[in-house]
């Protein structure tokens, strides 16, 4: 159990530093020229809008992980809960089941890459974000039922 | 895969829970092995038998397919 304190101590520190950048990107997104080619101005403040919703959605995740690692890290028993919960083979075998560690690594490189093609062609974001967020709520709805299922 | 865990707990009067814990896995994963929605890996029927002292085939009942 000292092991996966550690880990989550670690993961603590990512979280936090992954968090802080993004709080900095969050404050001066509006103020950034992203040299980003607009088909028309209205356009703009759509672009703003979806990285800084993008930036939102994964502080609002980071928040949750920090605050349940905090709790885990002060209480022995809800650590070991916790480790139960990330260990527990019926959710590897469902998250198995739903594409594993490769469809979120795969989601991450979308976003990414999803990023960077706005410097070649906006529409190219739009279409690719506009495809890893279906996929994302297909392996969610995937999951729950699943979840209930298995 | 038929499992006497339910009856094996309700024997000794053991919770869910209770079993879980001992054994390292969520409650769900207990309720799911007892509803035979789910089929525990080797060292999860192991550690499960050990818990009640018995064989792996004392507490699992394989049924092959037809």
């Amino acid at each position: 159990m000292e092991e996966y304190r550690q880990t989550l101590i670690t993961r603590h520190k990512i979280y936090l530093l992954a968090l802080s950048l993004i709080v900095v990107f969050f404050s001066i997104n509006r103020f950034l020229d992203y040299g980003i080619v607009i088909p028309n101005p209205h356009t703009a403040d759509f672009v703003h809008g979806l990285f800084a919703g993008t930036a939102f959605g994964i502080e609002i995740l980071l928040v949750i992980g920090i605050f349940k690692n905090v709790r885990a890290l002060k209480d022995e028993k809800r650590l070991e809960e916790l480790y139960i919960a990330e260990n527990d083979e019926r959710t590897a075998y469902i998250k198995n089941k739903i594409g594993g560690d490769f469809a979120t690594y795969m989601t991450i490189f979308q976003i990414v890459v999803a990023i960077g093609l706005a410097f070649v062609d906006i529409r190219f974001t739009f279409v690719l974000y506009a495809v890893t967020m279906v996929e994302c709520i297909i392996r969610i709805i995937m999951k729950a039922w699943y979840m209930k299922n298995i | 895969m038929k499992t006497r865990i339910a009856e094996l707990r309700k024997e000794r009067r053991i919770s869910q829970e209770e079993l879980a814990l001992a054994v390292k896995v969520t409650r769900q994963t207990i309720i799911s092995i007892e509803k035979e929605k789910y089929t525990a890996s080797l060292q999860l029927a192991y550690k499960i038998s050990q818990y009640f002292g018995l064989s792996i085939e004392e507490v699992f009942i394989f049924e092959e397919e037809e």
